[in-house]
């Protein structure tokens, strides 16, 4: 199953009906992730220069714990 | 006389005679407003972000509460909606029928950093998660339907006609209510409620709800969510008119209804520079503090003319 963001940046009339319970399951889910704690509700500031490049320089990064 | 759909809101004077609650607020904030907007139809050349969001997060609330209320199944009606909300906000080319061609267009890119795609559906979803167990109910007509989705078109006095549009009838704690759907970006307080009190919108609700189903409303109840960066939250208020209140902002709304009729008769609408600075500077502002001799070119050059605003055409 495709995740979210490629249903969403998909033509809607060519949506299925498992495409859609999909969507919505996940919605579903992100509630749940939420009102547990797990999902911060972020930031409406816009990042500045510093984050940003430490944004970028985590994502180069490839390890595990 | 019949009211007829789409038909002209204006009299042959020019003067307004149907009214709902968006062009009264007009009226009310600023006769020149008024006049830009609703005589001329001066509108900003990109609509609105919180109007788009605002008016299909409302919808798909409203179509969801009419499809259960008239038998089809809860998740069924929550993916459909989910789906309208997401065809709503694509913009396809349309056909020379103006039916939108599939395999056309692109996702909508809204101007605000909340109101967009992603937070519009969530919103949907995650309120039917909220009032899963909703001791609110839809009042069911005497004829048998449901009361929602009613555009109503109401005779008052002086020729004058109120309009507008019911989400839902419900009731609530063994009262009525007619329900409104409202969305932000700010946190939901006692104080974003207060702020329905006095409200000409609600109050034409109540008004209109009493009439229409001829039943004790005894307000509005409004269900506000809050729309932020990783959540939406709710909170439901309440906003109660009595029937002293309804029959002074009557006669308060035709007093209004009355200046801006001879407004139109005179051609002369006058700014309310009082309320240019209200909920963040009025969209003309920067039209008004020109000339007016070089006003129409700062229109022209900030605004496209559209179509005017028609109380009389049914959603």
């Amino acid at each position: 199953m495709a995740d979210v963001a490629e249903l969403f940046a998909r033509d809607p009339l060519s949506l299925t009906e498992e495409d859609l319970t999909h969507i919505v399951e996940e919605m579903r889910k992100s509630r749940h992730a939420f009102n547990l704690g797990n999902v911060k509700a972020g930031s409406t500031k816009p990042k500045t220069e510093k984050q940003k490049a430490l944004a970028s320089l985590a994502t180069g990064l490839d390890f595990s714990l | 006389m019949p009211i007829i759909e789409g038909a002209s809101p204006f009299n042959e004077d020019g003067s307004q005679f149907a009214w709902d609650s968006t062009s009264l607020k007009l009226a009310e904030t600023c006769l020149y407003k008024y006049y830009l907007k609703m005589h001329v139809g001066w509108q900003p050349e990109r609509k609105s972000a919180h109007l788009i969001f605002g008016g299909i997060y409302a919808k798909a609330l409203e179509d969801y509460h009419k499809a259960v209320a008239e038998g089809i199944d809860r998740e069924q009606a929550i993916r459909d909606v989910v789906h309208m909300a997401l065809c709503d906000t694509w913009d396809y080319e349309l056909d020379e029928e103006g039916e939108p061609i599939p395999g056309t267009g692109a996702p909508w890119q809204s101007d605000h950093h909340l109101k967009t795609r992603g937070n519009l559906v969530r919103s949907i979803v995650w309120y039917f998660e909220q009032f899963r167990d909703d001791p609110c109910t839809t009042v069911i007509l005497s004829s048998g339907k449901p009361a929602v989705e009613h555009s109503f078109k109401l005779p008052v006095d002086n020729g004058i006609v109120f309009s507008g549009h019911l989400d839902r009838l419900c009731e609530y704690s063994h009262s009525l209510y007619v329900q409104d759907q409202k969305s932000t970006g700010t946190t939901i307080s006692g104080r974003f409620f207060d702020g329905f009190s006095p409200d000409t919108q609600m109050s034409m609700y109540t008004f209109a709800g009493k009439a229409i189903f001829n039943l004790p409303v005894k307000g509005v109840m409004i269900d506000a969510v809050q729309v932020a960066v990783g959540f939406s939250r709710y909170e439901r208020g309440f906003t109660f008119r009595s029937e002293d209140q309804l029959e002074e902002w009557y006669e308060g709304a035709m007093n209004t209804i009355e200046r801006a009729q001879k407004a139109a008769r005179e051609q002369y609408f006058p700014m309310n520079p009082s309320s240019c600075g209200n909920f963040g500077g009025c969209e003309f502002r920067n039209i008004c503090s020109r000339s007016p001799s070089v006003r129409k070119q700062f229109l022209i050059g900030d605004f496209v003319l559209g179509p005017i605003w028609n109380p009389l055409k049914s959603r």
